[in-house]
């Protein structure tokens, strides 16, 4: 009768025991599930928030290209207008100045118009990814400190304008950082159409640094902000660094679908 | 009347019988399985692999060895299998925790780890020659090392906790093997802890449990071998 009593204590304490340990388990998991319904509520926030950053970045730029292209542009353009209506000067010297100002004031023009389809978002849907960051390296390439290419390879085709943008605007961050930091004196992009996986490319000569260091430490200088951007548009953002070999920025999409 | 009894009940157990054919197939079931998840182990670990799946396939085949010798002991009734699962459990807690040290990178929980290790080489000298000697059951060593896997593998469910990179713990390695080892131990931690009690005065029981314990030993089993081909489906290990 004791033995069975024994036996019995051992049946339901491993019962017990068994029970605790569903329970602990269940807990864990349900937590477990819970942490990332949190988490993935916050990731869904942070894309929010970045979504309407971009979108307010993009209103204001446009404000700003709107203005230059009809304001100061329209200022301009009348300021040359009036200098060209100007009757002829006999004074050779007057004359010449007159030319170099309207000559300064033409450039001033394209300049300004340049900067304000740079800035502009419709730019993209005008003249496409390659076209608008092709028309960003022929203006570094203007100003004589840079070389700067471009290649393409695969079938290009049309993304989703959102995405194009927001790729663009890390080609335009990631040239400003090259100018700014790098010391580099050749810019690259390339451009790869692939069947599955898109990647852009933007590669300088410059003297380089520990990507690691400035993911962690510096994100003022923007990358931090471009692999947001990467990770809003479904990409995967990568940096290569060295002091030998400059600098590599990698944006890749995978599963890409063409805009139809 | 009753000192008769109890020499009938009691005398069948103490002389040799043939085994009952029920137990022989469960053996062969329970070591083929074990078997079984050895060869799925050996296809599903590459070179790639954490070097705790390694252990856990040398761990399979020490087992599988045991399990054998002692099925055919038992069976050709060729004397006592304790002493060879005295030793065998020697083997399997270290590396249970060998595995783990392996996966942790706390220091405070490979202290643990290290510290159990220690500990079995410190009881394996007491039980075998001070207290219990090579042919009784240490089943206190049996019962701490019980309470030991239970425990490093809570800790190592509360890393996968911690670790918010991997979203779902179901594909995370070695959380299969934590889930088999934490049930199988604390299911068997009330038998094991009175083993030698229940050996001398409750026999039957004895025999009746140790086909839930095989059960236990056959779900394990199953996992560790579900944990093989998840460490290799989800790792996309292809050397």
């Amino acid at each position: 009768m004791e033995i069975s009593e024994i036996g019995f204590l051992v049946i339901i304490l491993t019962g017990l025991f068994l029970l605790m340990g569903l329970f602990v388990l269940s807990f864990f998991l349900v937590y477990r599930k819970n942490q990332n319904i949190k988490e993935s509520e916050i990731e869904n926030l942070n894309n929010a928030l970045l979504q309407t950053q971009i979108e307010i970045q993009e209103q204001t730029l446009k404000t700003v290209a709107q203005e230059i292209h009809d304001n100061i542009g329209q200022i301009l353009s009348l300021a040359k207008l009036n200098l060209n209506t100007f009757p002829v000067i006999t004074d050779a010297a007057i004359q010449a100045r007159v030319d170099d100002t309207k000559h300064l004031i033409g450039k001033a023009i394209v300049d300004l118009r340049d900067l304000s389809r740079s800035l502009h978002g419709d730019k993209i849907n005008e003249l496409g990814l390659e076209q608008a960051i092709s028309s960003e390296l022929k203006i570094l390439q203007n100003t004589g400190k840079f070389s700067t290419g471009l290649l393409i390879t695969g079938s290009p085709y049309k993304l989703d304008s959102k995405k194009e943008m927001v790729l663009f605007r890390m080609v335009q961050e990631a040239m400003n950082n090259a100018i700014k930091h790098s010391k580099a004196k050749t810019i690259d992009v390339q451009l790869m159409y692939g069947t599955e996986i898109f990647q852009l490319s933007i590669k300088d000569n410059g003297i380089g640094f520990n990507p690691a260091n400035l993911l962690a430490q510096q994100p003022g200088i923007g990358l931090k902000s471009m692999q947001n951007r990467a990770e809003l548009i479904g990409g995967i953002f990568s940096v290569l660094s060295s002091s030998a070999t400059g600098t590599s920025i990698i944006i890749e999409i995978k599963n890409i679908q063409p805009a139809v | 009347m009753s000192a008769a009894a109890k020499t009938v009940v009691s005398k069948p157990y103490v002389t040799k019988q043939n085994p009952l054919l029920i137990n022989v197939i469960l053996d062969i079931l329970y070591i083929g399985w074990i078997l079984m998840v050895f060869i799925i182990g050996l296809i599903f670990t590459k070179k790639a692999s954490h070097f705790s799946y390694i252990l856990l396939l040398v761990f399979l085949l020490i087992t599988f060895m045991n399990e054998s010798i002692c099925m055919y002991i038992k069976n050709k009734q060729l004397g006592s299998t304790y002493i060879f699962y005295n030793f065998y459990y020697y083997f399997r807690f270290p590396i249970i925790g060998w595995m783990f040290l392996n996966i942790f990178s706390d220091k405070l929980q490979k202290g643990f780890v290290y510290f159990f290790m220690l500990f079995s080489v410190i009881l394996f000298i007491v039980n075998n020659f001070y207290l219990y000697g090579f042919y009784t059951l240490h089943s206190n060593y049996q019962f701490s090392g019980g309470i030991f896997i239970v425990i490093i593998s809570l800790i190592h469910f509360y890393n996968i906790l911690k670790n918010t990179k991997k979203k779902n713990p179901l594909t995370t390695p070695f959380f299969w093997v934590a889930t088999g080892l934490f049930f199988y131990f604390l299911g068997t931690l009330p038998f094991f802890g009175i083993l030698n009690f229940l050996l001398k005065k409750e026999i039957i029981f004895v025999s009746a449990y140790l086909i839930i314990i095989k059960s236990f030993s056959i779900l394990l089993y199953s996992l560790i071998g579900i944990d093989f081909y998840i460490q290799w489906k989800y790792q996309r290990l292809d050397f």
